[in-house]
């Protein structure tokens, strides 16, 4: 049987992420990476 | 949505030892969950313990000598160039191209090696997906081959996590102090943590959209996150050894429990994005060591890392049709391809080596066969035949073995670092030989390594060879391997006190092999070292001491079954038959499938009148290991007996003849054999000898040999032939005989001081000369003699006095008629009787 499972709001995760957000696998990686976008620290990081 | 599937998750590394205190501080939940839900145990591992070999044989039910896989490292198909090991390399069909053949859809994430993609009906991740290098300026596209189908690299490529994204958030659960790392240099610092976080995190986001996204029968993910953070932290991992700086144990003395941590708030999200028909198996290839076996400086040595891992690694399995909390035992890697073909309700093949974990499942249902899936035509998603002028190589991967040490960094010539892999490999071939206990191709690889021109360092070989010698039982060839490892110049420092001891030992020079092992535990005092010293001290019959090393052992390692077996001997020894079946039985609570714990068992309530139980533990000895264990089914036949007719317990080695039962005719040297040899042919009894040492005037009527005997040691395979025969041993080579028949001995005594004066008159010296020593150990013998009679179970024993037999002779015959349980002849038997040989009468001086 399918579970049922709770929606998570990523819209709130912080920059700088947490060990919980990397386990929580592709979902919260992916909101990761837009915050990082949307807040232009995807170049900065790269540039390090 | 698919019904009855299996999700497979390798920890590579993962270690019961680390496990248990986190699960006990509720540290790893999810897995705690599975264990309370499903079952658990040890999984064994093989040798070599190399990870991409030996997930290869999760993958196939079969050894690397099938599958192919011998190594970290490989050469390309132009055979001029080395680079990790891929899929190529695997020569046997997986379980995912079995349920490919089979209809069924499978994932597969990160498996190692499983670059290049396989063309199956799936999704496969290669692991080649999550290498992206450390360097933030040189961004590595995903290669052709690492994912299929191709549809699925825009779907997954930006899952990919980059080291140089990993924030503080992220290293600081694992290094709280991380301010105090060194971060000068591009490999000092955070780097190689970030690499394997980052790595592991990437297979982690493929393998959760996967199983959000996709339809499938059977999903495999790998992890190498464990393995590799233990590579690198565990000698920081408390308690500190003593060659571990303050400042770096302070630092790092977290990470391994951190990995552990993480690794279970993965798996949380994975059992959260599955349904409850499917069932889930958490396993490690091997365990790591974590105790005070870790090594602080690696030798240089191929794959030196693999020196610290650990026998046994984990599985957890639970799911609908699997057991709740029960703890499982005699878990080997070669079985869970066939037991996940047999969830399947598929047929497992006849080459395959392993077998249906069957104690796992709750309703069982009988295993299917098919001769192989080898030579099976049809479609089975395989790849293509690689073509020479496309081999790729890999040099990100590469550096990262080299960086971990499994690999060494190659040569500037090309040709000398081809020319070490081959060898390598070919080594490897012959370890896995070993492991299985073909011994002769083993010795026939090595051999020929060692025939090779160019090799710079023997000694590798010189130690395989030394234990293939052992496990043939040829130690005067293992001596000599001994022998000229010693002359050898290497500048590795070896610790050969083992296999020197076993040499020795296997020569039945008890005290020699004590010394070595004795010297080596006042430099390396370990739990094996004292665990051996206690066997060899039982061999030597002194159960005191033996006691006493067993005791140190445990002390050092409380949870080794093969300890407490040897205490339990111990104990036994020294009459104390209750603590003797306590280690027993803590013996088989660590490991339940342990022959000797169950026989030694058996033994002890034997001794204390627990007849019933102590027919059930024999009875498990001679099950788990009917070639090994025929002094089980010897012991279980005289509990029998004992069980039948209590009241003659005492006369058990009386009146009853036994099917097939061998008749031995022993005792020292020149202590009336051949008589007794000679009369039982007179009384009827059929004799296995040859007459090929011919009458003379020491034995006037002749000795009555089987010349095979003189070479029992070497080779006992000639006693079927002497079932229901009489034959000939002496007393020192009564070791020797193969516990799996049912003997009758009669044993000749006389007394030792014309036993002697005898044997100096037959080699023309001084009959009225003592030598101490001889009599000494003669001595010994007969106590050796007495020890081995009560040992085995399987042997019955009257003892005949010379002397008696030629004052007294129907009493002495009436005792050996009663063993032998046949009527003789014992007036013909009489007529041997000459008192006029009754020569070298001892004299009282």
């Amino acid at each position: 049987m399918k579970k049922h499972l709770k929606k998570v709001d990523f819209s709130k995760m912080p920059v700088s992420s947490s060990l919980g957000h990397l386990a929580y696998g592709d979902l919260a990686f992916t909101a990761w990476r837009k915050i990082k976008v949307d807040k232009n620290l995807t170049k900065h990081n790269e540039e390090k | 949505m698919k019904k009855n599937k299996v999700l497979l998750i390798g920890w590579d590394a993962a270690d019961w030892k680390i496990i248990w205190p986190l699960i006990a501080k509720g540290q790893m939940p999810s897995l705690q969950k599975m264990i309370k839900n499903g079952v658990y145990g040890n999984m064994s591992t093989m040798n070599p313990p190399f990870s991409p070999m030996l997930w290869s044989t999760v993958a196939t039910g079969k050894t690397p000598d099938k599958h192919g896989v011998m190594g970290f490292i490989e050469l390309d198909s132009s055979g001029q160039k080395l680079r990790p090991v891929t899929a190529h390399s695997r020569k046997a069909k997986a379980v995912w191209n079995i349920l490919h053949n089979q209809g069924y859809k499978s994932n597969l994430v990160g498996w190692w090696p499983s670059f290049p993609a396989e063309p199956i009906n799936g999704v496969v991740v290669s692991d080649k997906f999550q290498r992206v290098g450390s360097d933030p300026t040189k961004v590595k596209p995903i290669l052709p081959g690492t994912i299929h189908p191709e549809s699925y690299v825009d779907k997954l490529k930006d899952l990919r996590m980059f080291p140089w994204e990993i924030t503080k958030e992220h290293f600081l659960p694992f290094i709280p102090q991380a301010a105090r790392i060194d971060q000068t240099g591009i490999n000092n610092g955070l780097v190689p943590f970030s690499n394997i976080l980052s790595q592991n995190v990437s297979l982690h986001n493929a393998a959760t959209n996967l199983l959000r996204e996709t339809e499938w029968d059977f999903m495999a993910v790998y992890y190498d996150m464990i393995d590799h953070f233990c590579h690198g932290f565990m000698k920081f991992h408390p308690p500190k050894l003593k060659g571990v700086t303050q400042e770096k144990y302070e630092v790092y003395n977290d990470i391994v429990n951190s990995a552990y941590r993480f690794q279970d708030m993965m798996l949380g999200r994975k059992l959260e994005l599955i349904d409850d028909d499917t069932t889930v198996i958490v396993m490690s290839d091997h365990g790591f060591e974590s105790g005070n076996r870790r090594i602080l400086k690696m030798p240089k040595v191929a794959a030196a890392p693999a020196l610290d891992h650990r026998q046994f690694g984990m599985f957890v399995a639970c799911g609908p049709n699997i057991k709740k909390n029960e703890k499982i035992f005699g878990l080997g890697l070669i079985d869970v391809a066939p037991t996940i073909l047999h969830h399947f309700n598929l047929p497992i093949g006849k080459d395959m080596d392993g077998k249906v974990i069957l104690d796992i499942f709750e309703k069982i249902s009988k295993p299917k066969y098919i001769d192989s899936w080898e030579d099976k035509q049809g479609d089975f998603g395989l790849l293509e035949k690689e073509d020479v002028n496309e081999a790729f190589s890999d040099d990100e991967t590469m550096e990262q073995l080299v960086e971990l040490g499994y690999v060494e960094r190659p040569d500037d010539d090309i040709a000398i670092s081809i020319f070490k892999t081959k060898l390598d490999l070919k080594h490897n071939k012959a370890r896995v030989y070993l492991g299985k206990k073909d011994y002769q191709t083993a010795k026939d690889i090595l051999i020929e390594l060692m025939k090779t021109e160019g090799v710079e360092d023997f000694t590798p070989y010189l130690i395989d060879l030394m234990t293939v010698c052992i496990g043939m039982k040829n130690y005067d060839d293992a001596l000599k391997y001994l022998n000229e490892f010693k002359q050898c110049k290497t500048d590795i420092r070896y610790n050969i006190y083992f296999v020197e001891s076993d040499i020795y030992k296997g020569k039945n020079q008890f005290k020699l092999s004590l010394e070595v092992l004795e010297k080596a535990s006042k430099t390396k005092p370990n739990a094996e070292i004292y665990f051996r010293i206690g066997e060899l001290y039982l061999l030597l019959s002194d159960a005191l001491k033996a006691r006493d090393s067993f005791d140190k052992a445990i002390e050092i390692e409380p949870d080794k079954a093969k300890f407490h077996r040897g205490m339990a001997d111990a104990y036994y020894e020294l009459g104390e038959y209750s603590d003797a079946a306590d280690h027993a039985f803590v013996s088989i609570e660590l490991v339940k499938y342990f022959p000797a714990a169950h026989y030694i068992l058996g033994k002890s309530l034997e001794k204390l009148g627990d007849l019933e139980n102590s027919k059930t533990a024999y009875s498990m000895a001679k099950i788990l290991r009917p070639k090994e264990y025929h002094r089980a089914e010897r012991a279980i036949e005289n509990v029998e007996e004992k069980l039948l007719d209590l009241v003659t317990l005492k006369d058990q080695k009386q009146g009853k003849y036994k099917e097939n039962q061998i008749i031995v005719v022993s005792g020292l040297p020149r202590s009336g054999t051949s008589l007794m040899m000679q009369m039982l042919d007179r009384g009827g009894l059929d004799m296995l000898v040859d007459y090929k040492r011919k009458a003379d005037t020491s034995n006037p009527k002749g000795y009555y040999e089987y010349e095979p005997v003189m070479s029992i040691h070497k080779d006992n395979s000639w006693l079927g032939k002497a079932q229901n025969k009489t034959v000939k041993i002496v007393a020192p080579l009564l070791g020797n005989l193969d516990p799996k028949y049912r003997y009758k001995v009669v044993f000749m005594k006389r007394n030792l001081h014309e036993v002697i004066k005898s044997q100096r008159v037959m080699t023309g010296k001084d009959p009225d000369v003592l030598p101490v020593k001889l009599y000494n150990a003669y001595v010994r013998q007969l106590e050796i003699v007495k020890i081995w009679q009560e040992k085995e179970p399987g042997v019955e024993i009257v003892f005949v006095d010379y002397s008696d037999l030629l004052a007294d002779p129907d009493s002495q015959l009436e005792k050996v008629k009663s063993l032998i349980g046949i009527d003789l002849d014992c007036n013909e038997m009489k007529k041997s009787i000459d008192k006029k040989l009754y020569r070298n009468k001892a004299s009282l001086k």
